[in-house]
């Protein structure tokens, strides 16, 4: 009995020491200079992606790709995990827009000595790199685009020609009036609310047609969103007021703060709504849930009259090449490989994604559509270069307590909270570089522009 | 010829050889992370542990001049365990008492069934219940409307119904383990004890209120403290059903928020080491006065 308590207390000494030291280990040997290890988000895409690896390496033989693929809401820890554990992938996935969140940990590597010749490969002159670029360097290689378009159920316009695909903000609106008069029971624009929700890109957008109109696009520091506000110009307060008066009219259908994205889902591909603001990539599976036949279609949300411009909140899906890469040029080489013309057309076919590769056109008209209005993806965005942490959310917070009348003040009042809540975060040494950021004082001319269609509507 | 001594030495080396497995994980998984946490707290970590630098106590001070999320949170989860709390102990209390006064048969396929969603999945509950409360055509929205109620709220988005909608799932799910913790009480009560009580004329009212509840006391301490604790730290059903609602961002969910979302590890350490103080004075707290009821028990 004795021997078998020491055999046993002998057995667990060593398993407790195997698994600490096993908790210790890697799991991947970091490669040698003729390996990738390479860390994208698309489970769905599995298929696809590792056809484009093997090609890739039948091509370039001696060169190795090591794969690893994690759901998009997994990356950042994937990431972190990685860096800690010192594996850290030489080329990994991340948006274009919020690349900056790394760049503060010096991860990714500047990509700027190879833009000349590469960026012109791209749709828009290359728009998506720029919403990669933080402090001036690129950082995100585009390589698909993802926006959210209004995509209309074209059996409900059939019926009705009265309801003509709007060209300006004002034919927007005249538009879903009609479906309202004319279809009382069917929500004219299915958008969910929270945080996040696809209801809140009909502010951002109104913003940024302010912005197109008075000039602040032209100025240098747009793009940073830390222009100093002005609060003699009342049309940050017009904007707000409009968007609210958007939802008190229902154009969302009724509560729509109450929706998820899998209700407006349900509605649309129940007829039970005539249009629905979703994500591109999302296009398939709306159809697959519909009845067979059904044809849908789809345009951006347009800009008010004389303003040349439409908007589509979206951000570029993008490859960034890790700092830590032992292999930089092998790197770059295969994000040139993913962006090449090829691969694009075959991936577009395949996947139906948009792509960025401009030499690439889409067999189905639809997918052509969308592409062409696609085009607008991030041209007038502002993508943020400073963390807001939880001042975010209290803004949000803010935000949803004067929609719903509960604020004490009116929208200018909000906007100076708001705005003072954001600078706070801005300054914050351990969100943002430790010297903390600020507002920048705009250089752009203003410019004089008719506000009449900022007026709430009804 | 082994003298006593010697085995004496020898049963004190093997008892220490056999001790250390337990001491290790002890040092490994307990000592180590929370001492590790505590010194994280007073560093500037973001995301990527690079550059660590002391920084003091400015975690803390940030959380006192600009942390009102965070106290929000804690107000949020507090509410939240206190009614919870309530209203667990008190229906367990009596579905355990019913549950004691069937037949065995019954006990066991009621057991059964009101422990079964203890073992389910957050994913699997929050799911469920999200359908249940579904505008129009939830589960609750339909009986309602056989009753001819109609025009009912928004269960999980209204904010007057919101915390009430969590916590009748909260119940639904936990019920079950303060029901068998006070069935296993109820259970140890001697018959006899009972049996005199009917004999001396006491009705079921007067045996459950006389005889049950102050023999199960220490259960009631039991459930109330687990409750206490499990609902100030709640996380999963609320990050399931109400991740980017601003109303119901209890303290753990802001924690999880301040760590991964904002990238601020040191600052969501310090609200951990915070948070643990908090529910360490509330579980002192109500076990003092827990030890006055024992004293009126």
């Amino acid at each position: 009995m004795k021997k078998i308590i020491k055999c046993l207390a002998l057995v667990l000494v060593i398993a407790l020491a195997v698994s600490i030291v096993a908790c210790g280990s890697t799991g991947r040997k970091r490669g040698d200079k003729n390996t990738l290890n390479f860390l994208y988000i698309w489970p769905e895409h599995e298929v696809a992606m590792n056809k484009i690896i093997t090609d890739y390496m039948a091509e370039h033989p001696g060169v190795t790709i090591n794969p690893s693929v994690v759901p998009h809401d997994e990356v950042d820890r994937a990431l972190q995990s990685a860096y800690i554990g010192g594996t850290m992938p030489d080329v990994f996935f991340y948006w274009s827009d919020k690349v900056y969140k790394w760049v503060a940990d010096d991860i990714p590597y500047a990509l700027n000595d190879y833009a000349d010749g590469w960026k012109e490969d791209f749709v828009s002159d290359g728009v998506g790199w720029e919403a990669g670029k933080v402090d001036g360097n690129y950082y995100a290689i585009p390589f698909r685009s993802t926006g959210f378009l209004i995509l209309y159920n074209k059996s409900y316009f059939d019926v009705h020609p009265q309801w003509t695909i709007p060209t300006t903000l004002q034919e927007f609106e005249q538009l879903i009036m009609k479906i309202q008069a004319d279809e009382p029971g069917l929500i004219p624009l299915g958008a969910y609310g929270g945080s996040g929700g696809t209801m809140y890109q009909f502010q951002t957008a109104l913003s940024i047609f302010v912005a197109i109109c008075n000039g602040s696009v032209e100025d240098p520091n747009y793009r940073t969103g830390r222009l100093a506000p002005d609060y003699e110009d009342d049309a940050g307060a017009k904007v707000i007021d409009k968007f609210k008066s958007y939802i008190d009219a229902g154009f969302f259908g009724p509560n729509p703060h109450a929706k998820t994205r899998e209700d407006v889902m349900a509605d649309f591909m129940n007829g039970q709504s005539a249009m629905c603001l979703f994500n591109n990539n999302e296009l398939g599976t709306l159809l697959e849930g519909m009845e067979e036949g059904t044809e849908i279609e789809t345009f951006a949300i347009p800009a008010p009259a004389g303003v040349d411009a439409k908007y589509i909140y979206g951000t570029y899906d993008s490859f960034c090449v890790a700092n830590s890469a032992p292999n930089k040029e092998l790197a770059v080489d295969f994000i040139k490989y993913l962006t090449s013309a090829e691969v694009q057309k075959e991936w577009t076919r395949t996947e139906k994604s948009i792509m960025v590769n401009k030499e690439v056109t889409y067999d189905d008209p639809v997918q052509q559509t969308l592409a062409n209005e696609m085009q607008f993806v991030g041209k007038y965005d502002i993508y943020p270069d400073y963390n807001s942490g939880d001042k975010g959310d209290i803004n949000f917070n803010l935000l949803l307590s004067y929609l719903n009348g509960s604020y004490k003040g009116n929208a200018t009042d909000l906007l100076k909270e708001m705005d003072g809540n954001t600078v706070q975060a801005m300054r914050d040494s351990l969100l943002n570089p430790p010297d903390g950021l600020d507002w920048i004082q705009p250089t752009y001319t203003k410019k004089d522009y008719d506000d009449s269609w900022l007026n709430p509507v009804r | 010829m082994i003298g006593i001594k010697s085995m004496k030495r020898q049963a004190n080396i093997w008892g220490w050889i056999l001790s250390i497995p337990l001491v290790l994980s002890i040092l490994t998984f307990i000592v180590y992370p929370l001492t590790f946490g505590i010194i994280l707290s007073f560093t500037n970590w973001r995301f990527i542990p690079t550059d660590l630098e002391f920084i003091g106590f400015e975690n803390y001070q940030w959380i006192f001049r600009e942390g009102q999320m965070f106290f929000k949170g804690i107000w949020i989860s507090f509410r939240f365990a206190v009614i919870s709390t309530l209203v667990q102990t008190l229906l367990g209390f009596f579905l355990a008492y019913i549950l004691y006064n069937m037949g065995r048969r019954s006990q066991a396929v009621y057991k059964v069934l009101l422990y079964l969603p203890v073992i389910l999945p957050a994913a699997v509950v929050s799911v469920m219940w999200d359908f249940i409360y579904k505008p129009d055509i939830g589960l609750i929205d339909r009986l309602l409307a056989i009753v001819g109620i109609e025009n009912t709220p928004l269960w999980l988005i209204d904010t007057k119904w919101q915390m009430s909608s969590i916590i009748f799932t909260n119940t639904w799910r936990f019920v079950g383990i303060t029901l068998i913790i006070y069935f296993v009480a109820m259970n140890a009560i001697s018959r006899e004890i009972i049996e005199s009580a009917y004999i001396d004329g006491a009705n079921r009212w007067c045996v459950l209120w006389r005889i049950m509840l102050p023999l199960t006391w220490s259960s009631t301490k039991i459930n109330i403290l687990l409750s206490i604790i499990g609902g100030m730290k709640s996380f999963d059903l609320f990050y399931l059903m109400f991740k980017n609602d601003p109303n119901m961002q209890v303290v753990g969910l802001y924690i999880f928020k301040t760590a991964f979302e904002y990238r601020t590890f040191c600052r969501a350490v310090a609200m951990s080491v915070l948070l643990s103080i908090f529910i360490g004075g509330a579980t002192f707290l109500i076990n003092v006065l827990m030890k006055r009821g024992d004293k009126e028990v």
